[in-house]
């Protein structure tokens, strides 16, 4: 979520590729008070923890935006998206330098204490050089990774795919890309890594999890099939207990 | 809202690249109403497509569909006895009009699907003008007769004033849908389009009163009345989805109340609404 409800970007937003989704949303949301005050008092009333993501086109933003649900009960936690490739200015501006996204999280860091997760961007000349910058301003555990920038062309009518030349792409096709950079990262910080990236099986989610996460997430497989997490989860339990695994710490970063 | 499984009970080729999938979802079936649309998962592709409901009763819905991608051509081999993975019903559908009256309704090619499940439940109640305009003779849709047999609130659909047109004149009038159901619309207490993205600017464009006013003797003159009747007229819109529930944004589009998702918020809206100049497709 953002300082102020922001539009999006123009449609075509989705396009499917190869064992992969190309999307340029362009973070459309109704902004940080709108859903504290619609939003927030149902996530209260949930079993499960809300992690909310925010982002902006500054620094100043994302301040106000964590000072503003830092107290709402029903947030359990904040994730700094500074790795968005669909926005002109913001996100992954921060994202992309060791600099500004240390400089970024130490400041939001100053104006909230619940946990802090930074999201990062692959598409970065150094993905470790970052995090471990990130993990030394105050972060509470890294997300790895955001989707991957690229292209699709209609060829027939000589147009990009999507309404922007390039969109950020997730699903299958990502995910050893992200088991990489998850590998790297977990084995360079002291904070929990959260695997990310074309996680659809619980296969996957094991390969994350022996890579160095602590957890994962799981998005774009949720299109494809709605119980996959469900699946994933029974998946992990069946696992550990035919491998007579009796703590998941057994098995996590042991490559 | 339910994840199903659906037994193909039938599955034809009922024009060039169009296909009927007949299948047996009852919970689907109890709940859908006209304008709401299923998502079926295609194999291993990473997308569930969005298909309307073409018809639906007995514990069985219909899909009218063209194969035109990787999703649909998937579909378009899967056969009677197989099994399909469905998220359905989804969307608001159409309000269905009050009391009786004249309605109209407008299809441009595959907008036929979701306007026949809604002319088969109007029928009995109101006099339904059927106007289904696509590019060429081949593209027309005569209900299939499967259909009729296993889906038995579309024999009503036979009984209806259907009028055809092509682009190319090559079977019932020549010319568009929407040219044709002009002078329909002069006597009508009601109208619903469901069309190709060209087809809803050709309206928006009668509706804003933004075409040529030389023009006026080639037919494009639309009556104040017709201009309001299309104002307020329900449309169904068809945009590139990802989860069909709304979690997304990837089907969002612009309109008078502010940015509204297709898949949860649609994909009815009342036409006069759309902010057609902001959605490319």
């Amino acid at each position: 979520m953002t300082l102020v409800p922001w539009e999006g970007n123009e449609q075509p937003r989705i396009w499917e590729t190869d064992a992969g989704v190309l999307n340029s949303i362009g973070l459309e949301n109704i902004g940080v008070a709108v859903a504290i005050r619609e939003k927030a008092p149902l996530w209260a009333t949930w079993k499960v923890p809300v992690i909310v993501n925010i982002a902006g086109h500054t620094v100043d933003e994302y301040i106000e935006v964590a000072r503003m649900v830092d107290p709402v009960e029903g947030i359990a936690a904040i994730e700094v998206n500074i790795s968005c490739p669909n926005l002109e200015r913001g996100s992954l501006e921060f994202g992309t330098s060791a600099v500004t996204a240390a400089r970024l999280t130490s400041a939001v860091r100053t104006v909230t204490t619940l946990p802090l997760i930074v999201k990062l961007s692959p598409n970065v000349t150094d993905i470790v050089e970052i995090a471990t910058a990130v993990a030394a301003s105050g972060a509470d555990a890294l997300c790895v990774i955001n989707t991957l920038r690229g292209t699709a062309i209609d060829v027939e009518r000589r147009r990009f795919r999507l309404g922007r030349p390039a969109g950020g792409l997730s699903g299958p096709a990502i995910k050893p890309v992200a088991l990489h950079m998850v590998h790297r990262v977990a084995h360079a910080v002291d904070i929990p890594v959260i695997g990310c990236g074309g996680i659809c099986r619980w296969r996957d989610a094991l390969e994350f999890i022996m890579a160095g996460a602590t957890a994962v997430q799981v998005g774009t497989a949720t299109f494809t099939d709605p119980d996959s997490m469900i699946s994933i989860i029974d998946g992990i339990e069946a696992y550990v207990r035919q491998c007579d695994v009796a703590d998941l710490g057994e098995i996590r970063g042991i490559l | 809202m339910y994840k199903s499984t659906m037994h193909v009970l039938h599955h034809e080729r009922v024009g060039i690249d169009t296909f009927l999938l007949i299948a047996g979802a009852p919970e689907v079936a109890r709940e859908s109403r006209p304008g709401q649309f299923v998502m079926v998962r295609c194999g291993e592709l990473p997308l569930r497509r969005p298909i309307s409901v073409h018809a639906s009763s007995e514990g069985s819905i219909a899909l009218l569909y063209r194969a035109v991608g990787d999703g649909t051509t998937w579909l378009s081999s899967i056969e009677q006895g197989q099994s399909l993975d469905i998220t359905g019903p989804l969307g608001n559908g159409y309000s269905l009009p009050d009391g009786n009256g004249r309605v109209v309704l407008v299809a441009g090619g595959m907008g036929i699907a979701p306007l026949c499940f809604l002319a088969a439940r109007l029928a009995a109640s109101h006099e339904v003008i059927l106007v289904h305009g696509a590019r060429t003779a081949a593209e027309l849709y005569e209900v299939p007769g499967a259909l009729c047999e296993m889906v038995s609130e579309t024999r009503a659909l036979r009984g209806l004033r259907w009028i055809r047109a092509t682009d190319d004149g090559s079977n019932g009038a020549c010319g568009s849908a929407l040219d044709l159901a002009l002078p329909h619309l002069e006597q009508a207490d009601y109208a619903y389009l469901c069309g190709p993205h060209g087809m809803c600017v050709a309206a928006h464009d009668r509706v804003a009163n933004t075409i040529d006013i030389t023009r006026q003797s080639g037919g494009l003159y639309c009556s104040p009345k017709v201009r309001e009747l299309l104002c307020a007229a329900q449309v169904s819109l068809e945009v590139r989805m990802g989860c069909g529930v709304g979690a997304c944004y990837a089907c969002s589009i612009p309109t008078v109340q502010g940015r509204r998702k297709v898949c949860a918020d649609g994909p009815v809206f009342r036409f006069g609404d759309v902010l057609w100049e902001g959605i490319c497709t």
